[in-house]
């Protein structure tokens, strides 16, 4: 590497003095509203603690495979918890009144995008970190035999390594994903207030609307494939003579980008995309299961890249005078 | 003159329908102290504003040390020390690492960075705060370390918008004392102010604003001079009131006396239009004292920053 690039690395992610920001969290997390705030946190972290080891005890001593709900839980806390982390970064700036001192200086907006990126990062990875061991034991526990009432049982983990490997990946990407949108449309609005509202509204839309309205108009859609009957009816054919198909490849496509539909599909031996049936379906061409982190990256790709944008705009004059 | 430091032409804002700023121009040189104001709602803000670059003007052109501010914005902002005039600062870090992250912000390395923190800290004398947590300061040493803030990268323009407002009178002085510290440090100064007297004693330039229009601005001398072409004089004779009459009659006859009233009072004033200048005058004391007039005083009244405020925004206030 040369060192232009070095140097840009550097001032991007190692002397970073956006990085401020992360301490800056870290003590009001620590620190919030003095003697009782610090009571609320010694409560809120105990409780978090009792409930991490029952979790642990649990596991240990009965053997639970708990790793699905252990996984929708994680994707639970970061869908929650990376746009609360993330929806004033720069709208936030502006509300407080240092958004135009941090302009003047020499700070360049990709030092600022990577800046507000960065402790955020550290925050999921520290989320993904915490379940690691609990997921870990689930794998290896029941794996063993174990003696109960009715003799020797021996199970296998609900998920290979690999698969768990795989969800650690998507739910880090997703979450990246979300950061990154979140920072783009904070980049774009004056009130923080608008930055969480359109990230709700897009969330749920992604989440929650799209599903329904596959369901409802889709109807058909891949989720009810699978449990119903889809050797004919379901086919792709059938749906291209019904006139169905571009409802059907949009919609099925969409739900596919629903990091719990990704988890859910995890649980299947049979990739829903490997499935006899569905492969015949042309639909399958949005058969990404297997590249979804890959999609997730690239969306948090393309959303930093507007962040960065927008703040160039900000910077750049925006009119030539003769 | 050696060309100005910051350079401004016909600056313009428009919102909409609505002048914020009409065609400002200024020439500022190293050393000046620019003491900006006006009421309210005047375009004080507007026009600091564009001259940091954080606003796009209308029309006009403006430069800071030959630089086009308006095509190359980036490469102006590090000339620039901007103080907004609603700020906010930072929570939950300590007022070194405060500085220490513009100071980073500014590209400087941590051994640069540890000397400016330093040296800011003592300029605006708050060396004893430097590990207290900002959001414990008090207003006024909030309002310093906006302003250490912005000394970071050693601008040579300074940019201050009410750098006193909402600040007791103490605070206050401990502001104007340093801005008159930066001025003899060489920095050309724009400060402004709702209220003059805040600025009246440190700025060597000022400019009156009003509804968008800069009515006056240039140098305190020139500015005084144009609006009082005369010089003020008054002399009191020792012997009060009966006094008077024969001195203002003896001043009525001399060269460069316009005019000569008999003040209100006991104390018998005689008050002098006098058109000549500071050696004419002494002659004038001269040939008095030889006529035999028993002087107590002889005074020049100056008009102040007070008096030519109120003289040139007369009638156009509500
Ligand atoms: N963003 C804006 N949109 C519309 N009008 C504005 C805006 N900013 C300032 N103004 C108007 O411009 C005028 C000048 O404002 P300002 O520069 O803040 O005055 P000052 O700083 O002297 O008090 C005011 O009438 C104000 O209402
Ligand atoms: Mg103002």
């Amino acid at each position: 590497m040369n060192t232009g690039n070095s140097t840009l690395l550097r001032a991007l992610f190692q002397d970073n003095p956006m990085a401020l920001e992360g301490t800056r969290v870290w003590r009001r997390f620590l620190r919030t509203g003095g003697e009782t705030g610090r009571a609320v946190n010694v409560v809120v972290i105990g409780l978090f603690s009792i409930l991490y080891l029952w979790l642990l005890g649990t596991i240990l001593h009965y053997g639970e495979d708990w790793s699905g709900g252990l996984l929708y839980l994680e994707a639970i806390l970061l869908t929650l918890a990376v746009p609360a982390s993330m929806y004033a970064a720069v709208s936030g700036e502006r509300e407080r009144l240092t958004w135009d001192s941090l302009l003047m200086t020499r700070l360049s907006p990709g030092q600022i995008v990577i800046g507000k990126l960065l402790w955020r990062v550290a925050f999921i990875g520290g989320i993904l970190l915490l379940f690691l061991p609990l997921l870990l034991l689930c794998h290896f526990m029941p794996g063993h035999a174990r003696p109960d009432s009715t003799g020797y049982v021996v199970r296998d983990a609900d998920y290979t390594l690999a698969q768990m490997g795989y969800a650690q990946a998507l739910l880090f990407s997703w979450a990246l994903a979300l950061a990154s949108f979140c920072l783009w449309v904070s980049t774009k609005t004056k009130r923080s207030i608008t930055t969480l509202a359109v990230a709700t509204v897009s969330l749920l839309s992604f989440l929650v609307l799209v599903p329904m309205l596959t369901a409802l108009f889709g109807g058909k859609c891949e989720l009810l494939a699978r449990d119903h009957d889809y050797s004919t009816s379901y086919s792709y054919q059938a749906r291209l003579e019904s006139g169905y198909a571009p409802l059907a490849v949009l919609s099925t496509g969409l739900i596919h980008l629903n990091p719990f539909y990704q988890l859910y599909s995890l649980s299947y031996e049979d990739d829903l995309f490997s499935t006899s049936s569905l492969k015949q379906d042309a639909w399958r061409i949005w058969g990404l299961n297997d590249v979804m982190p890959l999609i997730y990256f690239g969306a948090s790709g393309l959303f930093l890249l507007g962040a960065w944008r927008t703040l160039q705009t900000l910077e750049a004059p925006r009119r030539t005078l003769g | 003159m050696n060309t100005p430091l910051l350079q401004a032409e016909i600056l313009r804002k428009t919102y909409g329908p609505l002048v914020a700023v009409e065609g400002i121009s200024l020439e500022l040189h190293p050393g000046d102290i620019f003491g900006f104001i006006g009421p309210n709602g005047a375009g004080k803000t507007t026009t600091i504003k564009m001259l940091a670059t954080l606003l796009q003007p209308t029309s006009g052109t403006a430069t800071i040390d030959g630089i086009d501010l308006i095509r190359y914005p980036r490469e102006v902002r590090p000339l620039i020390g901007y103080m907004p005039d609603a700020f906010g600062v930072y929570d939950d870090v300590k007022v070194w690492e405060y500085l220490d992250f513009f100071a980073a912000a500014y590209r400087q390395s941590r051994d640069e960075r540890t000397a400016t923190v330093d040296r800011v800290l003592e300029l605006t004398d708050l060396t004893e705060k430097r590990d207290a947590f900002v959001q414990g300061l008090s207003r006024g040493m909030q309002q310093r370390l906006c302003l250490a803030k912005c000394l970071v990268h050693d601008p040579k323009v300074l940019l201050l918008d009410e750098p006193a407002s909402g600040l007791d009178p103490r605070a206050r002085i401990v502001i104007k004392e340093l801005i008159t510290r930066l001025g003899q440090m060489g920095k050309t100064i724009i400060v402004s102010s709702h209220i003059l007297p805040e600025l009246s004693d440190f700025c060597n330039r000022i400019g009156i604003m009003e509804r968008s229009h800069l009515l006056i601005s240039g140098d305190v001398e020139t500015i005084i001079r144009q609006l009082q072409p005369t010089r003020q004089l008054l002399i009191t004779p020792l012997k009060g009131v009966g006094a008077s009459g024969p001195l203002r009659e003896d001043l009525e006859a001399m060269p460069q006396v316009e005019k000569a009233t008999v003040e209100n009072g006991d104390d018998g004033t005689v008050r002098v239009a006098f058109t000549g200048g500071l050696s004419e005058q002494a002659a004038l004391l001269r040939t008095l004292i030889e006529r035999g007039h028993a002087l107590c005083s002889f005074t020049e009244s100056a008009m102040d920053l007070e008096d030519v405020f109120l003289r040139v925004t007369t009638g156009r206030v509500n």
